[in-house]
C-alpha cells in the first residue's frame, strides 16, 4: 500500500485470556488509513470491528490484550521540526519522525493519553451509555478539551459551546447545561459526537455511530459526519454492519470475519467486484429497492462460530459456497492481491491452487450442496443458485 | 424545589406523628402496666404493697385513664417542651438523657466515620482489583465482619486490651471526667476513648459497606461511559473518582440517614458489654420496666432521627444525582 498514511495497523492481533479459554477477538488485522479517507470496518456482530478500533487507543478491557501487531500513528506535522531552511518544499511524511507504536505504548502512561482523545478519538455506538449520566453534556465536553489544550476553566466551556454549535446542536448555550437523559437520541449522539471533536483529533473512529438511531437521525448524522469529515480534513474509520452506511461514506472498505481482515479495497470494487466469498454473501444479503417485495431476503447460511471452537482451516469455511474440501478446512489462507489495490484472505483466490488437494477430493460441489441444505443450518441460502462453480 | 422541600417537610411530620403513636401503642403492649411490675418488685423483695396504695400509685401516674387520654396527655406535654419524669428513677427525662444522647451521637458519628474511611477505599480497591488475592482476603473478612455478633468483637477487643495493654479499654470517659463539666480536656479524652467503640460498632456496617460498594462499582466500570472517558485521554485515578465512583456513592448517601439509628438500636449489647455510656442501656431498661416516659422519648427520638436523617440523605440524592433532581421534583 502507499506511504501515504498516518494512522497503519499490521497484523493486529488481540486476544481475551478468560477462564474458558483464548478468545481471538482480533486475530490479524491489517489496513493503512490515509489523511482526509474515509476507511469503513465491516462485518457481523462479534467478527472484532469494536476490538480493533479499542486496541487502537489501548483501551482493551481485562482480560484483553494485544498480543501481537503494530499500530503506528505518524506525529503530527506539527510536531515535526521540518529543516528551516526548506521551508517551501513540501514534506515527505515518510521522511518525518518515525512513527509511533501504540501497541507498545504504556496503557496507562501519559503519552498515549495524550493521543487518546487529542489525536484519534473515538465514537461509540450507545449514545446514552456512553455518557455520564451526572455530568452536563458541557462539562464533559469542556473536560476533554481541558486534557488536549492549555485553556482555563472559563474558555473551555465556551468552546464546548462552540463546538456544540459546529454539530449542529440547536441552542448549544442551552444544550450545553443539559445532562444526557434530558436529550433525545439524535442530540445525544451529535453531544457524543462534539465530545470526540472537542480535542481536534487527526483520526476519527466511529463505532456504529448510528446503530441506535432512528433512520431520519441516522440520515442526519451520516450527513453531519461527512461534513465534518470534510470541512476538518480528519481521516475517520467508520465501523458498521450496515453495508448501505459503507457505500454512502467510505473510501476504502475492509471486511472483517471471525477477527480476521477478509478483504480490503477501494469501495467501488467492494460493491462491483468483490472477491471474498463472505463478501459476495455479505452483499447479497442486502435488501435492494429493486427486488421482488415478497421474496425472502438472502441470508448466509449458519452462524458465527463460537468464541472457543474456531473452525480449522479457513474460519469462513462452515459457511462458504466455494468451500472446497481439504484445503478450505487444512490450510490457513494467506492474504493475496488479486489487484493492485485489493488484498483477500481466501485460499480459492490464491494464484496457485496445490493440485494434491484437488485429486484428493473430486467431488467438491456435492459436499458444498449437503453442508448448505442441512435443516439445522436454519435456512437454505437463495445465494446458491448463482454460485459459480 | 422550595414545593418538593415543603411537601418532603410535611411528609417528616406526619411520619413523625405516625412514630410517636406507634411507639405508644408498642410501649403499652406488654401486659400489666409500670404499676404492676412495680407491685412484682416489692412483693418479690418481701415487702407487698397493700392494695389501696396500688391503687393511689395507679392514679398518680395516670394509669387508670384510657390508653387514648394518656396518649393525648404525653403528646400535649412533648410539644410543651416536657419530656416527662422518669418514674422509676425519679428524674425528668431530659436530665437522664442529656449527656448520654451526646456521647450516642459522638460514638454513632465515630462509628460512621470509621465506616466510610474504611469501607470507601476497600470497596474501591476490591472493585478495580477484582478477583485478586486482595480481594479475596477483603471479602473473606467482610463476611467475617458480618458474620461476628458485635458484641462478640466488642469482648475480643476488651480481652485483647486487657491482655497486650493491661488497659480498661471500656467507657468513654477516664473516670475523673466522668461528672465533670464539659471542657476542653474532656472533649480530648472522649476522642481518645471513642475508636474502639467505633471499630466495634462500625465494623458490621463497614463489611456490608465495602460489599455494596464494591457490586455497584463493578456495574459501573463495565459501563460504556467509562470506556468514553478513557477513550477521551482521562488517566485512571482521575476517571474512576470522577465518573464511576460519583454514581457508585449513593448507596452510601442514601443508607447514611439510617445509619445513625441502626447504630444506636444496635449498640445495646455492645453498650453493655464496653461500659458505653450511650443512650441504648437506658432504653432497655425503660422498656424492661415499662417507664412510659423515659421509653417513650427515646423511641420517639430515634424515630425523628431516622424521619431527619432520611430527609438529608434524600437531600444529598438530589444534589448528587441529577437523574433523581430532574425526576423528583418535576
Amino acid at each position: 500500500m502507499s506511504e501515504d498514511w498516518i494512522l497503519s495497523v499490521r497484523d493486529l492481533k488481540t486476544h481475551f485470556f478468560t477462564r474458558e479459554g483464548v478468545v481471538r477477538a482480533v486475530d490479524g488485522v491489517g489496513f493503512d488509513l490515509a489523511p482526509g479517507r474515509v476507511l469503513g470496518i465491516v462485518g457481523e456482530s462479534g467478527c472484532g470491528k469494536s476490538v480493533t478500533a479499542l486496541s487502537i487507543l489501548g483501551i482493551v478491557d481485562h482480560p484483553g490484550r494485544i498480543v501481537d501487531g503494530r499500530i503506528l500513528l505518524r506525529p503530527a506535522h506539527g510536531d515535526t521540526p521540518v529543516d528551516p531552511g526548506h521551508g517551501d518544499t513540501p514534506v515527505d511524511l515518510a521522511r518525518l519522525d518515525p512513527p509511533v507504536d501504540l501497541a507498545r505504548l504504556d496503557p496507562t502512561g501519559r503519552q498515549i493519553r495524550s493521543i487518546r482523545g487529542g489525536e484519534i478519538a473515538l465514537i461509540f455506538q450507545e449514545p446514552m451509555a456512553s455518557l455520564s449520566p451526572v455530568h452536563t453534556i458541557g462539562q464533559q465536553i469542556s473536560e476533554t478539551i481541558r486534557l488536549h489544550r492549555r485553556v482555563g476553566r472559563r474558555r473551555s466551556r465556551e468552546q464546548a459551546v462552540e463546538v456544540l454549535r459546529s454539530v449542529g446542536v440547536p441552542d448549544p448555550e442551552e444544550g450545553a447545561k443539559l445532562y444526557p437523559f434530558q436529550l433525545s437520541g439524535g442530540l445525544r449522539q451529535r453531544a457524543l459526537i462534539a465530545q470526540a471533536l472537542a480535542g481536534e483529533p487527526r483520526v476519527l473512529i466511529a463505532d456504529e455511530p448510528t446503530t441506535a438511531l432512528d433512520v431520519t437521525t441516522q440520515a442526519q448524522i451520516l450527513d453531519l459526519l461527512r461534513d465534518l469529515q470534510k470541512r476538518r480534513g480528519m481521516a475517520v474509520i467508520l465501523i458498521t454492519h450496515d453495508l448501505g452506511v459503507i457505500a454512502e461514506m467510505a473510501d476504502e472498505v475492509l471486511v472483517m470475519y471471525l477477527g480476521k481482515g477478509v478483504e480490503r479495497a477501494p469501495v467501488d470494487l467492494i460493491f462491483h467486484s468483490p472477491e471474498h466469498p463472505y463478501t459476495r454473501a455479505l452483499l447479497n444479503s442486502m435488501p435492494g429497492l429493486g427486488a421482488a417485495a415478497k421474496q425472502a431476503l438472502p441470508s448466509i447460511s449458519g452462524t458465527v462460530p463460537p468464541a472457543f471452537r474456531r473452525p480449522a482451516g479457513c474460519s469462513f469455511h462452515p459457511r462458504c459456497l466455494e468451500f472446497l474440501e481439504g484445503t478450505c478446512n487444512r490450510r490457513e489462507p494467506e492474504p493475496v492481491m488479486v489487484r493492485p489495490d485489493q488484498e483477500v484472505l481466501c485460499l480459492r483466490r490464491e494464484p496457485e491452487e496445490p493440485s494434491q488437494t484437488r485429486k484428493n477430493c473430486p467431488k467438491t460441489d456435492k459436499v458444498y450442496r449437503n453442508r448448505t441444505l442441512r435443516p439445522e443450518s436454519g435456512h437454505f441460502s437463495p445465494i446458491e443458485q448463482e454460485s459459480r462453480d | 424545589m422550595a414545593a418538593y422541600l415543603r411537601r418532603r417537610l410535611l411528609q417528616a411530620a406526619l411520619t413523625i406523628w405516625a412514630i410517636s403513636i406507634i411507639s405508644f401503642v408498642l410501649i403499652e403492649l406488654p401486659p400489666g402496666d409500670f404499676v404492676t411490675s412495680y407491685v412484682d418488685r416489692r412483693a418479690s423483695q418481701g415487702i407487698p404493697l397493700p392494695p389501696d396504695e396500688v391503687q393511689v400509685l395507679r392514679v398518680r401516674y395516670g394509669l387508670d385513664q384510657p390508653a387514648a387520654q394518656r396518649y393525648l396527655i404525653w403528646m400535649g406535654r412533648l410539644l410543651q417542651g416536657d419530656l416527662g419524669v422518669s418514674w422509676i428513677r425519679g428524674q425528668p427525662v431530659s436530665e437522664i438523657i442529656s449527656d448520654r444522647l451526646w456521647l450516642t451521637m459522638a460514638v454513632s458519628l465515630a462509628a460512621i466515620l470509621f465506616t466510610w474511611a474504611v469501607a470507601l477505599p476497600v470497596g474501591i480497591y476490591s472493585a478495580i482489583r477484582q478477583y485478586s488475592a486482595g480481594d479475596y482476603l477483603f471479602t473473606l473478612l467482610c463476611f467475617a465482619g458480618v458474620g461476628v455478633p458485635n458484641f462478640l468483637l466488642g469482648l475480643l477487643v476488651m480481652y485483647l486490651g486487657f491482655v497486650w495493654f493491661d488497659a480498661d479499654v471500656g467507657g468513654l470517659l477516664s473516670a475523673r471526667y466522668v461528672d465533670a463539666p464539659w471542657n476542653a480536656a474532656k472533649l480530648w479524652d472522649l476522642i481518645q476513648h471513642l475508636p474502639l467503640p467505633a471499630l466495634v460498632l462500625g465494623t458490621g456496617g463497614t463489611a456490608y459497606m465495602i460489599r455494596i460498594l464494591r457490586a455497584n462499582l463493578l456495574d459501573e466500570l463495565s459501563k460504556p461511559y467509562v470506556l468514553t472517558a478513557r477513550a477521551k485521554g482521562l488517566s485512571e485515578v482521575r476517571l474512576l473518582l470522577r465518573y464511576p465512583l460519583r454514581v457508585a456513592l449513593n448507596p452510601f448517601v442514601s443508607t447514611a440517614g439510617y445509619l445513625l439509628p441502626y447504630l444506636v438500636s444496635g449498640s445495646i449489647i455492645v453498650s453493655m458489654v464496653m461500659s458505653l455510656p450511650t443512650v441504648a442501656p437506658v432504653l432497655l431498661s425503660a422498656l424492661m420496666d415499662q417507664d412510659l416516659y423515659l421509653a417513650g422519648t427515646l423511641v420517639l427520638l430515634l424515630g425523628i432521627l431516622t424521619v431527619v436523617g432520611t430527609l438529608i440523605s434524600d437531600l444529598l440524592l438530589l444534589r448528587i444525582d441529577p437523574r433523581i433532581r430532574f425526576r423528583g421534583t418535576s
